[in-house]
């Protein structure tokens, strides 16, 4: 359509103009793609170190555990449960847990602890906690009195590997539990706060531990796609079809990480809506010099019989092209730049600590998204801003136009 | 309905400016036949570019009624209108003419293209036109590659080309001098001849008056003289 081939070279015109105009958005699309590649890697490797290393995509317990966890919340026959959970599409494996709280004693040190039994095969299956001994080794397979800490409860309780410590609580059937364990490995040196006192031991001591015979508190399930963990949820949920059971996925175990973590996605978004804005009124204003300039040809054009739907669409087309080549660029750039962050990332010098975790690389992922939501981004922007110039220009008047020149 | 092309009847323009009634034109009664060759004249302000305007449809009468190939022309809008004058009517203006960012063939394919007509026919008909303009060779050259004279003749072949009733140019050589000026009649009238195409344009100059076979001379809106020459 020559209406469409005068668009296209209209944007030759002004070259400068429409340089600078084209920089402004290929600039932002670019910014957008890093913002997003940033904000999918930076989330998902968070994601990922949270889920994978302590809470699973998705948790198993008896009702209302979550809400109050008591060592009396008992899931009964685990096994079986496990194996009607690793039935359903996309379970990649699962873990029974035992928790309680204690506390913990070594000479005359002493803190609270989260004791963790868990089934050392499984777990190694299921989450990282094994990758993540700095010193010492995981749990043997055979319940021994063993037992894994972190950095900082060994700094507390002065303790090295091969000492021993004391754990004190209470059984299910009201007795007193105390039991001596000998420390087998320290975890996580670079971890922040989460789970700092979280210790672990074998699954059976934790049971004869707190006179449980057979169930679990918790089982942790991990997932070959955990971005459908909503839904695999509640495919595990009407498989078990128990009533007493809640089956949840990390975004209602971990409700108060989760929502800050949203809060922060918010605060992102809110920033490209900032630079939308801008370049809108930033394009805008080149559109509409455009059409100032430009006041004797549509007059022309007019007369000669073009349709004013002929102008407007002229008018939009030139924007639109501008924007399409500008998409092409800054995708390009902004591609090679989440690229670079997902190979080489930005370490930083002091790491943040954030949702409990501490971080020192800033990441970024190429995610579809990260393409696709910068160009209809900055596509529609351009088309929004150029109607109203647009209608402007359809409704000039030849003779208006003429006599001004 | 004879061969009148153009009927203007008792048309009236009024401008009101600042309050102050400007009396463009004054109940003015004028017939275009099929096949005229037609110079308006007349002092500046006289009404010239009002009245072509009005005849083409590009401004509407205060009064009275212009009818352009039996239609009423007058009473048309909007679209219907833009099509009218891309199909019945050639357009040459005196400046910001040619369509910048197309080649002298595509601005002559211009209104070719938004009628819809055909890829051989639209060839033929260039290459003919430029035979006739004295451009052959320019085709592809951009209006800013072309003398003012070229560019007008480009114009004259853009208005041509779709074949309309009539074609109307104001002022059409006020950007040229006067040599250019009069060879660019002297095309227009060749194609008047040559091809019966009928033309109505305004002008300052004697010596473009000299050339029409007719001569309209305005008056404060009124015609003041119309006499046919040799
Ligand atoms: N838009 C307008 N508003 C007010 N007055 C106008 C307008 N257009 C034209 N006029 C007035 O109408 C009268 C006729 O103007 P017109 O342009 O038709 O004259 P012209 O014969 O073409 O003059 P020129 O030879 O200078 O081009 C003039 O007095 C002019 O000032
Ligand atoms: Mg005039």
């Amino acid at each position: 359509m020559i209406i469409s081939k005068i668009a296209f070279r209209n944007i030759f015109r002004h070259k400068r103009r429409s340089l600078l105009t084209g920089l402004m958005m290929a600039g932002g699309c670019f910014l957008f793609a890093i913002f997003i590649g940033m904000m999918d890697g930076s989330y998902g490797l968070l994601i990922d170190m949270f889920t994978r290393d302590h809470t699973g995509h998705i948790q198993v317990h008896r009702n209302g555990y979550l809400d109050k966890p008591t060592i009396y919340k008992i899931i009964d026959d685990p096994v079986a449960l496990g194996n009607e959970i690793q039935a359903v599409e996309n379970v990649r494996s699962w873990a029974p847990r035992i928790k309680t709280p204690a506390l913990s004693f070594a000479g005359i040190k002493t803190s609270g602890v989260q004791v963790i039994g868990i089934d050392p095969v499984l777990e190694a299956r299921t989450t990282r906690i094994k990758n993540k001994i700095d010193k010492g080794r995981f749990l043997s397979d055979e319940p021994l009195n063993e037992i894994i800490i972190g950095e900082r409860l060994a700094r507390v309780l002065r303790v090295d590997i091969g000492d021993k410590i004391a754990l004190i609580a209470q059984g299910v059937d009201g007795s007193i539990a105390n039991d001596l364990f000998s420390v087998a490995g320290i975890t996580g040196s670079k971890e922040a706060s989460y789970g700092a006192t979280s210790s672990y031991v074998h699954i059976q001591k934790a049971r004869e531990f707190l006179s449980i015979r057979n169930g679990v508190h918790e089982i942790v399930i991990i997932l070959k796609d955990h971005e459908r963990n909503i839904h695999t949820a509640s495919l595990i949920d009407k498989r078990l079809n128990n009533e007493s059971i809640s089956v949840d996925p990390w975004q209602t175990v971990e409700a108060q990480f989760y929502r800050a973590m949203q809060a922060d996605i918010k605060g992102n978004w809110i920033s490209i809506f900032i630079f939308t804005v801008i370049i809108a009124i930033g394009v805008l204003n080149a559109v509409l010099m455009v059409i100032l300039e430009r006041t004797n040809e549509f007059g022309v054009l007019r007369a000669i019989g073009t349709r004013p739907l002929q102008i407007f669409t002229m008018i939009v087309l030139e924007t639109v092209y501008l924007s399409l080549i500008s998409i092409v660029v800054g995708l390009i750039g902004g591609v090679i730049a989440n690229w670079l962050l997902s190979v080489y990332g930005i370490t930083l010098n002091e790491p943040i600590e954030w949702g409990g975790f501490l971080y020192d690389t800033i990441t970024a992922k190429i995610t579809l998204r990260s393409l696709y939501i910068p160009a209809a981004v900055i596509i529609s922007t351009a088309i929004l801003v150029s109607i109203p110039p647009g209608i402007r220009a359809a409704k000039i008047t030849p003779v208006k136009a003429l006599r001004s020149a | 309905m004879s061969n009148t092309l153009i009927k203007v009847e008792k048309v009236s323009k009024v401008y009101g400016m600042d309050g102050v009634e400007v009396h463009a034109l004054r109940s003015l009664d004028l017939d275009i036949k099929k096949g005229e060759f037609t110079a308006i004249a007349g002092p500046s302000g006289s009404g010239k570019t009002t009245l072509l305007n009005i005849m083409s449809g590009l401004d509407a009468p205060s009064e009275g009624r212009v009818m352009l190939s039996g239609k009423l022309i007058s009473e048309m809008k909007g679209g219907e209108l833009s099509d009218f004058r891309r199909d019945h009517i050639g357009f040459i203006f005196q400046s910001y003419n040619l369509i910048p960012v197309l080649s002298a063939r595509e601005n002559i394919e211009y209104i070719m293209l938004l009628q819809g007509v055909g890829e051989n026919e639209r060839r033929t008909r260039v290459s003919e036109i430029l035979n006739d303009v004295g451009l052959e060779g320019m085709e592809d050259r951009r209006p800013a590659q072309l003398s003012g004279g070229q560019q007008q003749r480009v114009a004259i072949a853009r208005a041509m080309v779709s074949k309309p009733d009539i074609i109307l140019a104001d002022e059409p050589t006020a950007n040229l001098d006067s040599s250019t000026g009069a060879s660019l009649l002297d095309i227009m009238r060749e194609l008047n001849e040559k091809r019966g195409m009928t033309f109505l344009f305004s002008t300052h100059d004697s010596m473009i008056m000299e050339r029409a076979k007719r001569l309209v001379l305005l008056k404060d809106g009124s015609v003041d003289s119309d006499e046919e020459r040799a």
